[in-house]
């Protein structure tokens, strides 16, 4: 081969490099730019969202303390803990179970895992609009539970079900990929069962746990759909508020709220990956968890 | 102390069945190929898999109802097995707090054992930074920091590299000699259980074909398994330098001639171990010409037919055990009391160069 023609592929390889690349910096534009703009709109001091009129913090100053946003924050919040609690331990013990006591039903538990993550949600909303009615009890105006409305129940429990899939299979995932014969080992060394649990499994599946946990959280978060159909009034998360504001006009506030729930978020995930780095997890690891790698 | 055990486990389709003793202070190896059960054996002794059928005694009284988290087995997996979230101490020191001793007095024991089998070894570090070696050397660190009354030793050697092995043999030889109870070995490569064992069980398939003294064994195979791999000549001894390239062997009752290790200074060296393949040995009727380094005479003492192959067994110096077909062994009229020439190359020999050696490689 010639210099001439080394050169020509040279440069054509330079030019398939530089092409891919930019082809990957603007998938990466297209995806983030929306939420950009919402960032930047939060600083809109017009009246409506989409009617730029100078920068300022007008937005943020009327959604936090406008008492209906407050309280649709508030709601989505404790909505999201109350989900992320209730799913990781669900989900987590599912997981041990279907990882670690493997029998001719798993496969069958299994499906109904991926079922549920495959039914339309729409479907399940409905299926639990209907079920919360007829069942009554902590899901109806009577409640029996006090100092909790029955609005944040339904919105848990209705959360919880898809979210404790997506921990059912993460926990799961973790567990298979681990070898068993560290809780052998464990037996062997004179730890009890319940001493080879706290000291062995959980801390090896904490990531997981905690990843699960996260995506709960976030799920239940921007969850409309569900939320739509079960919340109660007063109890109404934040993405059923700024659903039904759409139908009026959209104001800047929503977009200035928006990024604050991103923010906070944001500050969930580092939070998780700080104490997957104090549990002692390389940072090879930590990513590899938050990204459901395994 | 002494462990008596006849079981039979079922692993998948194949049930393993295996009825052995070890006595107090006696290393018996569980030695056959890869598959053939051995770990599923010491597995079920510490309780891990059940049992179908058997007993289990330790001086008479029965654990094999016991979980295992109260059978007193120590035992040092194959690769370790560490906690990858536990530091090293924190990995010694978990039999011990498992068995109710406070932290700070099982930090001290853990420490203490570390330093003796694994010096130079951050206690701090985290298992994922060890190499093959340091993990067994905490792993056994741990079988023993539970004080158990019975160790095992799964495959200890098998994911150590070959530079950090001989050293490695030596701490297993003294860990197990100093270990006061029975002990056994898990172990597919035949050297490990002739040098470190008191007895040998040998299984294959699932089932046990042989039990006896690693001399018994080499004597005396009783399946093309132990014939191939434990029937080896072994000669143990001193290694003082011939020529360029050669060395002379003096072991107990007899001279051979070997090929000087690689890498290893040309120092007389003590406690040198190696093997001869009986195939590489061949027989004449006559004191033969050629090559070969090694020629002894000597009277024919037992003559075993494996298949179509003959296991002659000279008193010669050193004492041999030679491999020929039956074929040969006919023509040559070999028979209990027959005067034979033996012959081996130097090549031949594998010498596997023990500690104090390995300080100048």
């Amino acid at each position: 081969m010639s210099a001439v023609e080394a050169g020509r592929k040279g440069r054509r390889r330079d030019l398939a490099d530089v092409g891919l690349r930019s082809w990957a910096i603007l998938v990466y534009v297209f995806l983030f730019l929306p939420i950009l703009v919402i960032v930047v709109y939060s600083f809109n001091n017009g009246r409506a969202m989409i009617t730029w009129n100078g920068v300022g913090l007008n937005g943020y100053r009327t959604g936090l303390t406008d008492p209906t946003i407050q309280d649709a924050v508030k709601t989505s919040i404790v909505a999201a803990v109350g989900t992320a609690v209730m799913a990781t331990i669900l989900g987590s013990f599912a997981g041990i179970a279907l990882a670690r006591r493997k029998g001719k039903w798993t496969i069958l538990f299994l499906a109904l895992v991926f079922l549920i993550l495959v039914t339309p949600e729409i479907v399940e909303a409905i299926a639990l609009l209907l079920w919360y009615v007829r069942l009554g009890g902590p899901f109806g105006p009577h409640t029996p539970i006090p100092g909790i409305s029955y609005g944040m129940v339904r919105l848990w429990v209705g959360h919880s079900l898809f979210a404790t899939a997506v921990v059912t299979l993460i926990v799961r995932a973790r567990l298979q990929g681990l070898d068993e014969t560290l809780e052998e080992a464990a037996a062997d060394l004179y730890a009890t069962p319940a001493r080879r649990f706290r000291q062995i499994t959980l801390p090896l599946m904490l990531p997981a746990v905690l990843a699960g946990a996260l995506l709960a959280f976030s799920f239940s978060l921007d969850d409309t759909i569900i939320s739509s159909f079960v919340s109660v009034a007063g109890a109404s998360p934040w993405p059923v508020y700024v659903f039904s504001a759409v139908r009026n006009a959209l104001r800047p506030e929503v977009a200035s709220v928006s990024t604050l729930l991103l923010t906070l978020t944001l500050i969930a995930i580092a939070s998780v990956a700080l104490v997957l780095r104090r549990s002692g997890q390389s940072s090879k690891d930590v990513a590899k968890t938050m990204t459901v790698g395994g | 102390m002494v462990l008596e055990a006849g079981i039979e486990v079922r692993r998948g389709d194949v049930i393993v069945a295996a009825a052995f003793s070890a006595g107090d202070r006696e290393t018996l190896a569980l030695l056959g190929p890869n598959g053939a059960g051995k770990t599923t054996i010491v597995e079920s002794i510490a309780g891990l898999i059940p049992a179908a059928h058997g007993h289990i005694l330790l001086d008479g009284v029965p654990i094999h109802g016991l979980p295992p988290e109260r059978r007193p087995i120590g035992m040092a997996f194959q690769d370790g097995v560490l906690f990858p979230h536990l530091s090293v101490l924190e990995n010694v020191a978990f039999p011990v707090r498992a068995r109710g001793a406070r932290s700070r007095a099982a930090r001290a024991h853990a420490l203490d054992l570390l330093g003796r089998l694994a010096p130079g070894i951050d206690p701090g570090a985290k298992p994922g930074a060890l190499s093959g070696g340091e993990r067994q050397r905490v792993a056994l660190a741990r079988a023993l920091a539970g004080a158990p009354r019975v160790l095992v030793l799964d495959e200890p050697l098998s994911a150590v590299d070959v530079s950090a092995r001989a050293e490695l043999r030596a701490l297993l030889r003294r860990t197990l000699r100093d270990f006061d109870g029975p002990r056994l070995l898990v172990t597919h490569d035949p050297v490990e259980a002739m040098t470190l064992a008191d007895r040998v069980v040998v299984l294959e398939d699932g089932r046990i074909t042989q039990t006896g003294t690693p001399e018994e064994i080499r004597d005396a195979p009783r399946t093309r398994y132990a014939a191939d791999l434990v029937g080896m000549n072994l000669f143990a001894g001193r290694l003082t330098p011939l020529e360029a390239g050669a060395g002379a062997l003096e072991t107990a009752d007899g001279v051979v001639t070997v090929p000087w290790p690689d890498g290893v200074a040309v120092d007389p060296l003590d406690d040198v171990l190696a093997t001869l393949g009986p195939a590489d040995v061949s027989l004449h009727a006559a004191r033969p010409e050629g090559s070969a380094r090694n020629v002894v005479q000597g009277v024919v003492e037992e003559v075993a037919i494996l298949g179509d192959r003959a296991r002659v067994r000279l008193d010669s110096s050193p004492r041999l055990v030679a491999e020929i077909t039956t074929g040969s062994a006919g023509r040559m009229a070999i028979q209990t009391g027959t005067l034979v020439w033996a012959s081996f190359k130097a090549v031949e020999v594998h010498l596997m160069v023990e500690p104090g050696a390995a300080d100048t490689l």
